[in-house]
């Protein structure tokens, strides 16, 4: 879901953020109280060493009144410790259990804080030197505090510096959790205004409450709508149109019928018989070629059994198939071109069906008795087969309207639905090959022609 | 013959059956996957006619159940589907044959023929059209009785186009008969054979066609 895929990225990058600012926070407090402390920590060492006199033998000497001592070593919260050490590191006043310096003070740098312990108790230290003239310091005033001002002081920064962080970080998850889902409301009343439409209803979304974001893909979703539309439409108006050319001989079979059911004798059933025969083989043929558009039809995905075959051989043995029906109809039925072999990619068993309304269709409409039909096969320089007849030819106006479905060119012969050619293109088109039609070689007849893309050229296997 | 009917369409079962029992078939039908499973079970038939959309179980799994059996039994198959694949499967579990409906009832009882002479391991040891017989066994033609002098190969031609007559024989099928596969002959040499015969079938009462880059045909003559 958007919403917890939004909060999972958001919410690792806010907190870190607050980590890190936190964390700098904290050390930069930290650190100007510890300065803040130090330099009281240094007053109060600097106050005793006022108070220290180098005596004899350079060594030197507390004369510190007990009021004054008190009022120095007076604090609210931590413990106070001193030490006045000689040059010899003797202590000449105060706690000896107060380590000294990790390194000697000098006259460059005589001031040093540092964090120790005594008694097991961590204190912080300053360390002052004493000079009485010469170059090495004389003694070492060293003053600590215990450290439960320091610590107090840094849970109040915790406190006060990073709780409201927790807290701002809550909050900036609540209001990502609230912010998405208020942003992602128009998106959820499209889904569920997408959810309740019915399956017939196609119209576009409407697009002027969607945000900005989302718009494209809306747009592009009403488009899509907008072609199943024409397609649904296309697909109604060709199942329609199916219907009513099964009508046609399934009218002339019922007539038929009841001819034959009120005939006396076999003489008078016959020719209604033959009519009957007829009649099934014009459903028969429809409903196949039906069929066979189905198969061809995008939606089927014919190009998933598209295999390597030999044109050339599927093409002569079409053609010696329909060669009976040709003789029947007194029409010399041939083949020329590339005996073969020629290697196609493709759907063999629908480029078989295109031969056979290509050489129906020349057969029927092309040729009468006496006249000629051939077939060629052409491979170079791509392959294209022609079926070529001395028919009447198709008028120009015609001859892009006669691979539409259900067309049929007026005043033809009866007995088609128009399907024939509307195969050839639909299967021609699977394949990516161009299927037209032209005059034939001296202005008669026509040849129908399908032009099949450059063959992907086969690598000869190394022997 | 005794054929079994498996088809549900009872108008349809009807119709294969008065045409079989009409060629001399005896005649069995039955409706439904189970009853052709236990009818195949009791009875010995010589061909099965097997529709594949059944009630209760299919036509393939009737198809199975009687190949596991081991009865080599020629099944012919119809189907209202015509996917490659079906077909394909069909003939995988063990069907002879297949035909898509509609059919007409000449191309079922061609099939139905040629299943049958295929079953029993023998071709028609003599073929007759019109006037012209055509002795296989005897390998020798006759036209009304008289013998016709043949060399071997132009018989081994004559044959092939005879038991395809009204089909249409490739010129490479026909020179295949003729000559070993491994002897590199010209098709020209088709043309002579045949121009041969037409001459000495004159009086036949059949004619040799040359199909145009497709092969020749034997028909009779109208």
């Amino acid at each position: 879901m958007l919403r917890t895929q939004l909060l999972w990225r958001l919410l690792p990058s806010v907190m870190v953020v607050i980590l890190v600012a936190s964390f700098f926070a904290y050390r930069l407090s930290l650190d100007m109280a510890t300065d803040a402390y130090d330099a009281a920590l240094f007053d109060s060492a600097r106050s005793l060493a006022q108070q220290i006199r180098i005596g004899g033998g350079s060594r030197p000497a507390l004369a510190l009144p007990r009021v004054a001592e008190e009022i120095l070593l007076f604090d609210p919260q931590d413990r106070i410790f001193y030490r006045v050490a000689a040059a010899d590191g003797s202590t000449v006043a105060g706690d000896e259990r107060l380590p000294m310096p990790p390194t000697r003070l000098t006259g460059e740098l005589p001031v040093r804080f540092y964090d120790t312990e005594i008694a097991g108790e961590k204190v912080r230290a300053s360390a002052y030197a004493l000079f009485a003239g010469g170059e090495q310091p004389a003694g070492t005033v060293i003053f600590a505090e215990t450290l439960v001002k320091r610590r107090h002081l840094l849970e109040r920064i915790l406190v006060t510096l990073v709780l409201p962080l927790v807290i701002i970080t809550v909050l900036a998850a609540l209001l990502v959790w609230y912010g998405v889902r208020s942003g992602l409301a128009p998106l959820n009343d499209l889904a569920s205004a997408l959810a309740r439409r019915d399956s017939s209803d196609l119209r576009p979304v409407p697009t002027d409450r969607v945000p900005g974001e989302v718009r494209p893909a809306v747009e592009s979703f009403n488009s899509l709508m907008t072609r199943v539309e024409a397609a649904q439409s296309a697909q109604q108006r060709f199942l329609s149109e199916a219907a009513h050319q099964l009508r046609t001989p399934l009218a002339g079979l019922s007539a038929q019928l009841d001819r034959a059911l009120r005939a006396q004798d076999y003489e008078s059933i016959r020719p209604a018989l033959d009519q009957l025969r007829g009649a099934s083989r014009r459903v028969t043929r429809l409903v196949n070629q039906l069929l066979t558009i189905a198969r061809a039809e995008p939606g089927a995905d014919p190009a998933r059994e598209f295999g390597e075959f030999d044109l050339a051989a599927l093409v002569q043995a079409t053609c010696r198939e329909w060669v009976p029906d040709a003789l029947a109809a007194g029409v010399d039925l041939g083949f020329a071109g590339d005996p073969g072999p020629v290697v196609i990619t493709g759907h063999e068993s629908l480029v078989g069906e295109m031969l056979n309304n290509l050489i129906d269709n020349a057969l029927r409409y092309g040729a009468r008795a006496g006249q000629a039909v051939t077939v060629r096969l052409i491979s170079d320089p791509q392959v294209e087969i022609a079926v070529e007849d001395e028919g009447p030819g198709v008028p120009p106006e015609e001859s892009s309207r006669v691979f539409e479905r259900f067309h049929r060119v007026s005043g033809s012969a009866a007995g088609g639905a128009g399907l024939g050619l509307a195969i050839v293109r639909e299967i021609a088109r699977t394949h990516g090959a161009q299927a037209w039609v032209e005059p034939g070689a001296d202005g008669r007849g026509a040849v129908f022609r399908v032009r099949f893309p450059p063959q992907k050229m086969k690598r000869n296997p190394i022997v | 013959m005794r054929i079994l009917v498996v088809e549900d369409d009872l108008i349809l079962a009807d119709g294969i059956a008065n045409a079989l029992r009409a060629a001399g078939h005896a005649v069995d039908g039955v409706a439904s996957g189970p009853d052709a499973d236990a009818a195949l079970a009791a009875a010995e038939y010589e061909l099965v006619i097997l529709d594949i959309e059944l009630p209760k179980f299919d036509g393939f799994e009737v198809l199975r159940r009687l190949r596991r059996r081991k009865v080599a039994t020629p099944v012919l198959v119809l189907t209202a589907r015509d996917s490659v694949h079906d077909r394909i499967h069909g003939l995988d579990l063990g069907a002879d044959d297949y035909l898509t409906k509609p059919f007409e009832m000449g191309e079922l009882e061609a099939r139905i023929r040629a299943l049958v002479r295929r079953a029993r391991g023998a071709a028609d040891d003599r073929i007759d059209l019109g006037r012209l017989a055509v002795d296989v066994k005897g390998r020798r033609a006759y036209v009304e009785g008289r013998a016709v002098d043949l060399s071997a190969r132009e018989f081994a031609v004559l044959e092939v186009l005879a038991a395809r007559a009204g089909r249409v024989v490739s010129k490479e099928a026909l020179i295949s008969t003729v000559y070993q596969w491994d002897r590199e002959v010209s098709p020209n040499v088709m043309e002579i054979f045949v121009h041969r015969l037409r001459k000495k079938l004159q009086d036949a009462g059949v004619g040799i066609r040359t199909i145009r880059g497709l092969g020749y045909l034997l028909e009779r003559d109208a």
